[in-house]
């Protein structure tokens, strides 16, 4: 879900370990790369290549199904939050 | 690019999908070009190779779809060990089959029919080959997933990798790799060869020996004619073989354009070196046909004509296709 919602414009793989890095989230080059390729094999993420300046970049980008899945997820995420809030409330 | 970024690259592609080698290539090259920020000193080369983790882990990581009858860790081995478990069966039952048909032949050349050459090779491909594969294949398959269940780890994660033993990257065509399986392929392929050459040029004497009527130079009429169908589907198998083991290495092209070869100059003699069907054939050929004997050449000679022309294009293309790149 973090790296879907990085790409609702487009970014190349650097970039977007880049930006999680710099949000405090820790993710091997390793672990991301392969998993933009799966993300994209299932039809979440559109990508093309650039080669423009010499050095070939891939630039991912959200899929319709993409975003229909993050908006998906997000939810989910925000039902979790709310449904653990209330049972640590309950618990106070 | 650094030579040790290059032979990491290639460790980890030779692992995956062929169709995905080159996406994963640049991918990897872009992150290495990003990552190393143009310092390539072997301190920064090391440091981010090993950042990245052994190129093995890397590859399962890539391959990994998450449905997966034997994990990936254990995947390639899986994979080595049911190539040659099929690849000697293979061999084995095919070196068998021929010792066989010949054997049976010589003791009673009676027998040197071609509805006998194609019961043998009917019987050999679905009777012996294609069970003896399944059986291997599940065997080899089932104790795969067995082993794994119970807790046997082929291939620890852990495993301790050095940037300096990274594979080097071949040239275009890879090198010999003298593994016992290709010895075995290769020494069978260049037997069979010999006998196919030894068969074709010395045929009139066997013929003779055998008590065959040849008029021709190379007799490839209706009763001998097997006999090559014979070697250049053994070729074709040790062919199939060769490619599912190693790939297209050049022992591969060389022995699939030898059978390419063979093949074309097949059906030159089989078309122009003689009569295939003698004439009683024939009749009763237009006997079953309720035709006269013309038509029944006419739609024999057609039939051959265009299953040969079909053939002969096919074989043109693969020779092109395997020497293209």
């Amino acid at each position: 879900m973090i790296v879907l919602s990085f790409l609702s414009t487009q970014q190349y793989g650097y970039l977007v370990l880049d930006e999680l890095k710099n949000k405090g989230i820790k993710v091997e080059a390793s672990t991301l790369y392969p998993l933009l390729r799966r993300l994209e094999v299932q039809g979440l993420l559109n990508s093309h290549w650039d080669l423009t300046d010499g050095r070939p970049k891939r630039y991912y980008v959200l899929s319709d199904k993409g975003k229909e899945t993050l908006r998906y997820l997000k939810s989910e995420w925000q039902n979790l939050v709310l449904e653990v809030e209330k049972v640590m409330e309950d618990s106070k | 690019m650094n030579q040790y970024i290059e032979r990491y690259i290639y460790a980890v592609t030779r692992l995956i999908k062929p169709k995905e080698r080159r996406d994963v290539q640049r991918d990897l090259t872009e992150y290495f070009e990003s990552a190393l920020g143009g310092d390539e000193s072997f301190t920064n080369v090391e440091k981010t190779l090993k950042a990245m983790g052994s190129p093995r882990k890397l590859a399962y990581k890539y391959r990994n779809n998450g449905k997966n009858l034997i994990k990936q860790e254990n995947y390639e081995l899986y994979l080595d060990v049911v190539k040659i478990g099929l690849g000697i069966v293979a061999e084995i039952i095919f070196v068998t089959a021929i010792i066989d048909f010949f054997s049976s032949i010589l003791i009673n050349p009676s027998l040197l029919t071609l509805s006998y050459g194609i019961t043998s090779i009917v019987r050999f491909l679905f009777e012996d080959l294609l069970r003896s594969l399944l059986v291997i294949f599940a065997s080899l398959t089932i104790g795969f997933m067995l082993w794994e269940r119970y807790g046997h780890h082929l291939y620890h994660d852990t495993e301790e990798w050095m940037i300096k033993d990274l594979p080097k990257v071949p040239s275009t065509i890879r090198p010999f790799e003298k593994t016992s399986l290709e010895m075995i392929t290769t020494t069978l392929a260049t037997v069979y060869l010999s006998l196919f050459v030894l068969l074709v040029l010395r045929f009139p004497m066997l013929a003779n020996e055998l008590g065959i009527e040849s008029s021709i130079l190379l007799p490839i009429n209706y009763n001998t004619y097997f006999f090559v169908f014979l070697l250049l589907v053994g070729q074709y198998i040790i062919n199939q073989v060769l490619l599912i083991s190693k790939g297209r290495t050049l022992v591969y092209k060389i022995s699939r354009s030898v059978f390419s070869i063979a093949l074309l100059v097949t059906f030159g003699l089989f078309f122009f070196g003689g009569e295939f069907f003698s004439e009683s054939d024939k009749q009763n050929f237009a006997n079953l046909l309720d035709a006269s004997l013309n038509q029944a050449t006419m739609t024999i000679f057609l039939n051959l004509l265009i299953t040969i022309s079909i053939m002969t294009l096919l074989e043109i293309k693969e020779l092109i296709r395997v020497w293209k790149k």
